[in-house]
């Protein structure tokens, strides 16, 4: 008898535990709910406090790979990666995932190396997942400089995947601009502004920049002329305006020579800006 | 009876171990932890199939968001809410929206919900009156304020002066592109117009001194020094001028009207 | 059954914690004072001169994010005054709509304003 009405107790204490318990299928319907109306925020805060609610191995991967996109979501890039982390092998398609998204959130880093690790970890992809490997690692190493691994890679994009073929060719464009790429010296920038201010940013390309450098320094020079010519070298407007004159002309030569590092630094700056951008995009389109 | 406490405290501990209990929005927000608090009211919406009850927790759901001074999530929860427009929670709906769009600074919208407020629920409930008035104010329609405050004035409970002290006399806005082109017409005058006398003085006083520098340099012979920096500088300063004397007066249209709104909602 | 239970606990709880409206009346008189209080003003006579009354008169159409008076207060802190004066310089002259055309997009931020800092030009010379 004793053991009967136990046991019942138990039965029916452990059907409303058990109820409590397949709370994590509705858990993961709010989760997905919250992505649906982007509310990220809320999605990280929430799943931050049921993390400890639910201890098998596959929901806490699947915990900390929606923490990872998440905050992927938001920018918070070093939080996104530390998630990602996380995210253990119970199911595949989280862990490969989560390794394309880590290695993005390291493209944006700089940091390379790591980012290139990350793919190099991914596991039975999918015949999508490998072009968009094959992509991420295109895009990584244009971003490393290594253009002959670029063409390597390049050749065996498949232009089946429709998603990809706008991005495969965007990459191979941008490989093109930036193996052509000729750098500037900033030694000619700096004789050539020396010789005739403004000319050493005629140089690089920049005709406005370099057209007001000529100007001011005409306007300068003049004034400086003039007051040399009427009043002589000891007279308050040749000073003032000769002073005036060479600091604008060496400030001329100094900023050609400087503006061809920034304008480099910028073309490339640029130029990974897009690579990055033709990784991420079919990689959203891939995880939607 | 052993058996009895054992089955017990197994089941005891069973359910213990439960974290968050999302249905409880109300006591977290009592407990001041808004964030959590619009989770649970999520989470409760999200449950439920009732429209009612997904406005009552969507409601909530923009409260926590006040408290917490988001009013853009605030205004992302109300705007969610679905139920017929003459239902009397979309009254308290409606009231949020155009103070959370009034805190949000958006005044157009604010004033947008203020007219679906009046068509719906009628022209006199006197929170919604005054946030008519404090919109047009805030959008620069200060006669227009003046008109709807005298009108309402038993509403209100407002005196005649009391609504003149508001303005102070003052109806018009100043029109930034006439104290652009004041200034560019005679330089200092735009700022002026747009009530900054000294700010009009020092730029006119500069630029007449640049005048007559010029002219005395030329006049000396100083082609160079008096038609290339002379022009410039005058340039400079009567390009600038101009264009400072366009935001002075969208400063001074600004500080106006925070002022009167300031004097009104001291006066309720 | 559960849709009445529902239904009342709505009722119940959205008396309990409707709306507080003097406390929404504090929200307004706060939001209103924050925007009706007065101007940054700039101390010493000729710099607050300069920054309050002059520096917005002298042309306004600085293309860049950190203005140039700005720009030139970093260069000299960070670069000394050999440097400073002559990065300054140099910058004048590129504080034109003409140098702002040649910009690329990588280099203009959300408000349309050139991206232009003093850390750009460290070890540069």
């Amino acid at each position: 008898m004793k053991i009967t009405i136990s046991l019942a107790l138990l039965l029916i204490g452990l059907v409303f535990r058990a109820q409590a318990q397949t709370s994590f299928q509705s858990d993961y319907g709010f989760i997905k709910h919250l992505e649906s109306i982007s509310s990220y925020d809320e999605a990280n805060l929430f799943l931050r406090s049921i993390k400890d609610n639910h201890a098998s191995e596959g929901q806490q991967d699947t915990i900390s790979f929606y923490q990872g996109k998440f905050n992927y979501l938001k920018k918070n890039r070093f939080e996104s990666i530390s998630f990602f982390k996380n995210v253990g092998k119970s199911n595949l398609s989280y862990w490969n995932a989560a390794k394309f998204y880590s290695a993005l959130q390291f493209a944006y880093l700089d940091n390379y190396e790591a980012g290139l690790s990350e793919l190099s970890l991914v596991e039975n992809l999918s015949s999508e997942e490998r072009e968009l490997l094959n992509l991420e690692q295109a895009g990584f190493s244009l971003l490393t400089r290594n253009y002959a691994h670029f063409d390597q890679i390049s050749t065996s994009f498949d232009s089946e995947f429709f998603q990809f073929t706008e991005h495969q060719d965007e990459l191979v464009r941008i490989s093109s601009v930036l193996s052509g790429h000729k750098s500037k010296s900033p030694f000619l920038a700096g004789l050539f502004s020396a010789i005739v201010p403004g000319a050493g940013k005629y140089y690089i390309g920049q005709f406005g920049r370099g057209t007001m450098a000529l100007m001011s320094n005409a306007v300068f020079a003049l004034q400086a002329y003039e007051g040399y010519r009427k009043d002589g070298p000891k007279s308050p407007a040749f000073i003032v305006f000769g002073s005036i004159f060479s600091v604008f002309y060496v400030a001329n030569i100094w900023g050609s020579v400087v503006a061809v590092r920034v304008q480099e630094k910028s073309f490339y700056d640029t130029q990974d800006e897009m690579v990055v951008l033709h990784m991420h995009i079919p990689l959203r389109l891939l995880y939607k | 009876m052993k058996w009895l406490c054992f089955t017990c405290i197994f089941l005891c501990a069973c359910y213990t171990s439960k974290a968050q209990d999302w249905q409880k929005g109300d006591s977290l927000f009592a407990e001041g932890k808004y964030l959590l608090a619009a989770v649970s009211f999520e989470r409760m919406y999200y449950e439920s199939l009732d429209d009612k009850v997904r406005a009552g927790n969507l409601l909530k759901k923009a409260f926590c968001y006040k408290a917490l001074s988001q009013y853009d999530k605030a205004l992302e929860a109300l705007n969610r809410i679905r139920l017929t427009p003459r239902d009397s929670v979309m009254k308290i709906v409606s009231y949020e929206k155009v103070l959370a769009y009034y805190l949000n600074e958006d005044y157009q919208a604010s004033y947008n919900e203020v007219l679906k407020n009046k068509l719906l629920f009628g022209p006199k409930d006197p929170d919604i009156v005054c946030f008519e008035a404090l919109n047009l104010i805030a959008v620069y329609k200060w006669k227009e304020a003046e008109r709807l405050l005298l009108d309402n004035e038993e509403l209100l409970e407002l005196s005649v002066t009391d609504i003149e002290t508001v303005f102070d006399g003052n109806k018009t806005p100043k029109n930034p592109d006439k104290a652009f082109n004041l200034s560019m017409f005679l330089p200092g005058v735009g700022q002026m117009y747009a009530g900054y006398p000294f700010k009009g003085l020092l730029s006119g006083g500069i630029q007449a001194g640049l005048v007559g520098a010029s002219a005395y340099a030329l006049y000396k012979g100083y082609f160079f020094t008096g038609g290339l920096t002379g022009v410039a500088l005058f340039y400079t300063f009567y390009f600038g001028g101009a264009r400072y004397a366009r935001e002075l007066a969208q400063k001074r249209n600004e500080k106006d009207a925070a002022t009167m709104s300031l004097r009104l909602q001291q006066m309720k | 059954m559960k849709l009445i239970l529902s239904i009342f606990t709505f009722v119940i709880v959205s008396a309990s914690f409707a709306q507080d409206k003097t406390v929404d009346q504090q929200l307004l008189t706060q939001a209103i004072s924050q925007n009706a209080e007065q101007e940054k003003k700039y101390d010493g006579f000729f710099y607050g001169l300069y920054k309050n009354h002059l520096s917005r008169q002298i042309l306004n159409d600085c293309i860049y994010d950190h203005s140039c008076s700005k720009f030139s207060h970093d260069v000299f802190k960070h670069f000394g005054v050999f440097k400073g004066l002559f990065l300054t310089a140099d910058r004048l002259t590129r504080c034109n709509r003409a140098a702002f055309a040649e910009l690329p997009s990588s280099r203009i931020n959300m408000d349309g304003s050139a991206i232009d800092h003093w850390d750009h030009y460290e070890n540069n010379d």
